[in-house]
């Protein structure tokens, strides 16, 4: 064990080079019980302590995740997006993460009100897009999950989504020709287990950073890139009507909210309320990041809006009182929903679309191949 | 050149280190812990027959009860404590199966044991997770103890009949675990050991830990079934029972 780990530990503190190669050799020569030592090392796989840089764009808050606890290698990210595009990891082997996280649409499902799973199983809610994860303190759209190496156990186990159980993940994964040798590149103990299946998906998921759009290079004051006179108009017009909730720059305040939606009874989803068991949180639902907006349609927790316009016209004139709806959504005068002109949605929309990142759905770090 | 001799110096110092793990290792042996679910000292607890009565007058029949031990941890009469290794240390206790009652641990440091501590069910508030959290996953999933709606583990399942003085009999369902971040259930108990648990070298102890059935629904707070039959993320319920379990075991 302590040979592995001083190999962690220096190929960490410094570049790898040609004596740390003699040392490492000279490591694994003292300890005759070394796993995988007769082992020729390329068939074998070896651990490789790669790290890749993880940039916090200036303009953005603090991590949440812990990079120091599960720190993002080469080798981890690879195996990550090799398990996000996986099939195997359902009960079909075909309805892989990336089945319903579509990169081209920061990785929501296209057009589908709600996620599909296996055998043809529907769900009851929208899926939601992948990006700034790592900046994210609960997943889903109720907080069912504290914490993103967890999560996946949702959308596995789950028999609308991909139906399977980790101990049948787990042998599939052990009977593949290449996962064995890439399990044990990614991590210094080389097992397949469930825990360094999530923690490989958590390092592919942290590392999807979208920071490039219009509106934040306009923020950076990067290559002089100026918003347009009805983008900075909408941009005024979100900060008064709509920022209270989709507040900084991960546009969300990460609070759960009654938003006036119409209980659907297809479904009668509580929202947070399922998590909690408070009755306060019935038909609450987190406040979604607004990155990328522009193609992450339909909208809500259900799909149930299929443009930015159908959103904004909810809000202005389609709110449902509930005892527990948001503040935000109930004026002075009792009226429901924030007013707006039909030119101020429209500049609004303009607003919204500055924060499409075409860097981000288009990089090829992230996509299946 | 410096640099190669001070990598050669850190690596000479651990080589000498790194491979003499037996010399001066400290004694270890092992302990078996054994769950018993019973009804009462004298009466055992089985599946679908035995019955006992609440204060509430209640008959209840245990058709099912699965719950998870964790971080288990022995305390020497001189306060020394050995932390079972979190890696290892997390189990589905199912009175329906034998074999899942008894724990065979290995690897505790000799010496006189006083009292033992475990969590019930699973600490999730501690970040980062350590590797046992997320390794105890397949366990868990094939003993029902995941939930598939939410990320997190049942910290117990307690299922059966009641029926209440006069009336008839229905089904309960109590499943307690942690609510997101809102509500952590997870309760971590430390008991007294009646008679002083030696361990030594080339024998194995015994712990015999007896859990009260009873206690789950009918201790510091008294759960009248025919009023709360269902307790599934429960914020008012859950944490009632969670209480009760912290004085539902006794260890000998």
């Amino acid at each position: 064990m302590l040979s592995r780990h001083t190999f962690g530990i220096l190929a960490t503190a410094m570049k790898i080079n040609y004596y740390i190669y003699v040392c490492v050799a000279l490591l694994f020569a003292s300890c005759k019980n070394e796993p995988y030592e007769d082992i020729p090392s390329q068939e074998a796989g070896e651990f490789q302590n790669v790290l890749l840089d993880f940039n916090i764009p200036s303009n953005f808050p603090a991590l949440t995740y812990d990079l120091e606890a599960n720190p993002p290698t080469e080798t981890g990210f690879e195996l990550g997006r090799r398990l996000f595009y996986e099939g195997r990891l359902a009960s079909d082997n075909v309805v892989a993460c990336g089945f319903c996280h579509i990169q081209e649409f920061a990785f929501t499902h296209h057009t589908h009100i709600i996620s599909h799973g296996v055998d043809g199983a529907l769900g009851s809610r929208n899926a939601q897009p992948l990006h700034n994860l790592a900046f994210q303190n609960e997943f889903t759209w109720d907080g069912a999950a504290i914490h993103l190496d967890m999560q996946p156990i949702i959308p596995i186990t789950n028999e609308v989504e991909m139906n399977e159980t980790f101990t049948n993940v787990i042998a599939k994964l052990q009977a593949h020709p290449e996962y064995p040798r890439l399990f044990r590149e990614a991590f210094e103990n080389g097992e397949i287990n469930s825990e360094n299946i999530l923690k490989a998906l958590s390092q592919f998921m942290v590392m999807m950073v979208t920071s490039n759009s219009k509106y934040d290079k306009f923020r950076r004051n990067e290559g002089n890139v100026t918003l347009t006179e009805n983008e900075t108009q909408g941009m005024e017009l979100f900060n008064q009507k709509c920022a209270s909730c989709h507040s900084g720059e991960l546009f969300t305040d990460q609070s759960y909210r009654n938003n006036g939606l119409a209980i659907d009874p297809q479904y009668n989803d509580i929202g947070r309320a399922r998590v909690t068991g408070f009755p306060a949180d019935n038909y609450k639902f987190k406040v979604p990041n607004l990155r990328n907006i522009e193609v992450t349609f339909p909208y809500m927790h259900d799909g149930r809006f299929a443009t930015l316009d159908d959103v904004l016209e909810h809000y202005r004139s389609g709110i449902t009182d509930f005892e527990n709806l948001d503040d935000s959504l109930r004026q002075a005068d009792g009226t429901l929903g924030i007013p707006m002109t039909d030119e101020e949605k429209v500049r609004i929309i303009d607003f919204l679309k500055t924060l499409t990142d075409a860097d981000f759905i288009f990089d090829q770090r992230f996509s299946e191949f | 050149m410096k640099k190669i001799t001070y990598i050669f110096t850190i690596v000479l110092s651990i080589l000498t280190s790194s491979c003499n793990d037996d010399s001066n290792a400290v004694e270890t042996s092992a302990v078996e812990i054994t769950f018993d679910n019973r009804i009462s000292a004298n009466q055992d607890l089985n599946l679908g027959t035995t019955a006992f009565i609440n204060q509430n007058n209640e008959s209840i029949v245990t058709n099912e009860l699965k719950y998870i031990i964790s971080n288990i941890r022995f305390i020497q009469d001189n306060g020394t404590i050995f932390e079972y290794p979190k890696e290892e240390s997390y189990f589905v206790i199912n009175e329906a199966d034998p074999s899942s009652l008894t724990l065979n641990l290995t690897g505790i440091p000799v010496g006189n044991y006083t009292q033992i501590g475990f969590g019930i069910g699973v600490d999730q508030s501690k970040y980062p997770l350590d590797g046992g959290v997320m390794n105890f996953i397949p366990k868990a999933e094939e003993a029902g103890m995941l939930w598939n709606w939410a990320a997190g583990y049942k910290f117990i399942k307690f299922e059966g009949t009641f029926t209440p003085q006069g009336g008839t009999e229905s089904p309960f369902v109590i499943h307690v675990g942690s609510h997101g971040q809102t509500l952590d259930n997870y309760k971590f108990i430390t008991l007294p050991l009646e008679n002083t648990l030696n361990i030594a070298t080339g024998n194995t102890a015994t712990v015999n830990v007896q859990t009260l059935v009873q206690n789950i629904i009918d201790a510091t707070n008294q759960i009248k079934l025919e009023d709360t039959s269902d307790i599934q993320v429960d914020p008012v319920n859950a944490p009632r029972v969670a209480t009760n379990l912290e004085s539902s075991f006794s260890a000998q």
